[in-house]
């Protein structure tokens, strides 16, 4: 198939050492911008002409949320690329993300209902929106469950890929839910063909915030790579033993 | 008023809890293989 | 064919596969997914008696009418109307012109409430900007 440039990082040496080389550029500019972007939501934004103070769980809810589905995309193309390709690296990639997108979806999912109890006057619905995201939400504990079937990582990477691209049919009907089905949930605020419903003073701290958000998952990733890629290496020894 | 900064301040602790627990949590598992994986290899170099 | 492609095709016509049972599921059930009827769609289903509902709809203007804690307002989709009386606690979006949805079940054409919920709509900005839109 196609070579890409970027499988030369597919070797786990070359990828530990690309990780050391930029961690600690990801760890500082995380900082600064989850601390500058929830700075700004928090205290240095306006009130929201219908909701008040309340507009502010926004900047926690909404980038969890993006995140949640990014990541569970992102481990849908590795999970392709691990399936078709055979690299392990990708394997490690899905069994690492697959906790960070489960712990942003628990937050997405909490928050949404922390926000949810005084804006819309309920706790939690049915709706299709957050329906599909409860199922997203147990996609990840699956996916995670099925890896810790067997230490043989090879084996138990397969069935959880192919649980991950089958589940990928989630995404868009999450993303898309609430303008295909009345829903409680509002129609898109940001991504959408007619450019943002929400005013830049708000727009601004909430762009921040995601950035940060996705340093943050960027250096917990290599964390758990790091340490996904140690585990492989005692198996190897114990193994050859 | 107060009551609405109650529901800002759960959401928000919330979510920084749940995000640093996680850093915490993968850096102890790196610190515990990375333990046992100077063991191992070690004993081995010995052998 | 080689093997790589071979996993590539079997694994691009499962997700397809997949992708046209989901579909058919979701139109088959479509109805179930609505979360609410709007006014108009509700008049032309056929409801059984006392079947519980959900109804949403803006909250028309000028038509809520406070009496100690029993509510009336009128909700409308902008083609017909309904009436609804309420009795209990109000969500803090709760106002004239706002997205509400009720739950509840139609008598004589009135829709008797037993839970209100306000739905928001997609645009946040502060409240000096709104009144200079306004104006």
């Amino acid at each position: 198939m196609i070579n890409f440039k970027i499988f030369k990082y597919a070797n786990p040496a070359k990828f530990l050492n690309l990780c050391d080389k930029i961690f600690i550029y990801l760890l500082v500019s995380m900082i600064a911008f989850l601390f500058f972007g929830l700075y700004q939501g928090f205290f240095n934004s306006p009130e929201d002409y219908q909701q008040g103070n309340l507009v502010r769980i926004m900047y926690v809810h909404v980038p969890s949320a993006w995140m949640a589905l990014m990541i569970y995309s992102s481990i849908a193309v590795a999970s392709c690329i691990y399936l078709i390709n055979k690299h392990l690296l990708a394997n490690i990639f899905c069994k690492s993300a697959s906790l960070i997108g489960a712990s942003f979806t628990l937050i997405a999912l909490v928050t949404g209902s922390i926000w949810g109890k005084p804006t819309w006057g309920t706790w939690w619905v049915w709706d299709a929106r957050i329906t599909s995201m409860l199922i997203l939400f147990f996609l990840y504990l699956g996916h995670m469950t099925i890896f810790n079937f067997s230490e043989n990582t090879t084996k138990s990477g397969q069935a959880a890929a192919l649980l991950a691209i089958l589940g990928f049919i989630n995404i868009p009907i999450i993303k898309f839910s609430v303008d295909w089905w009345n829903t409680l949930h509002q129609p898109a605020s940001v991504i959408k063909l007619s450019g943002p419903s929400i005013h830049s003073s708000m727009l601004i701290p909430l762009l921040i915030t995601a950035l940060g958000f996705f340093l943050y998952f960027l250096v917990v990733l290599i964390i758990r790579m790091r340490s996904e890629i140690t585990n492989e290496k005692i198996n190897n020894l114990s193994f050859t033993e | 008023m107060i009551n609405n900064l109650f529901y800002v301040v759960s959401a928000s602790s919330f979510t920084l809890l749940i995000m640093f627990l996680l850093i915490v949590f993968s850096l102890s598992s790196l610190k515990k293989r990375e333990k046992i994986f100077n063991k191992i290899s070690k004993n081995r170099k010995n052998e | 064919m080689t093997p790589k492609k071979k996993r590539f095709y079997l694994l691009f016509s499962a997700f397809t596969f997949l992708c046209f049972i989901v579909g058919t599921i979701l139109i088959v059930l479509q109805d179930n997914i609505l979360f609410f009827y709007t006014p108009s769609e509700i008049f032309q289903k056929n409801l059984k008696k006392n079947e519980k509902v959900r109804l949403g709809g803006l909250v028309e203007e000028n038509s809520i009418v406070r009496n100690d804690i029993k509510i009336s307002f009128t909700i409308t989709d902008l083609k017909k109307e309904i009436e609804v009386n309420y009795e209990g606690i109000l969500p803090d979006l709760f106002r004239e012109g706002q997205g509400v949805i009720v739950k509840g079940y139609l008598r004589n054409d009135i829709f008797q409430a037993t839970e209100v919920l306000a739905k928001h709509d997609e645009n946040y900005m502060p409240p000096e900007i709104k009144k200079k839109l306004e104006n």
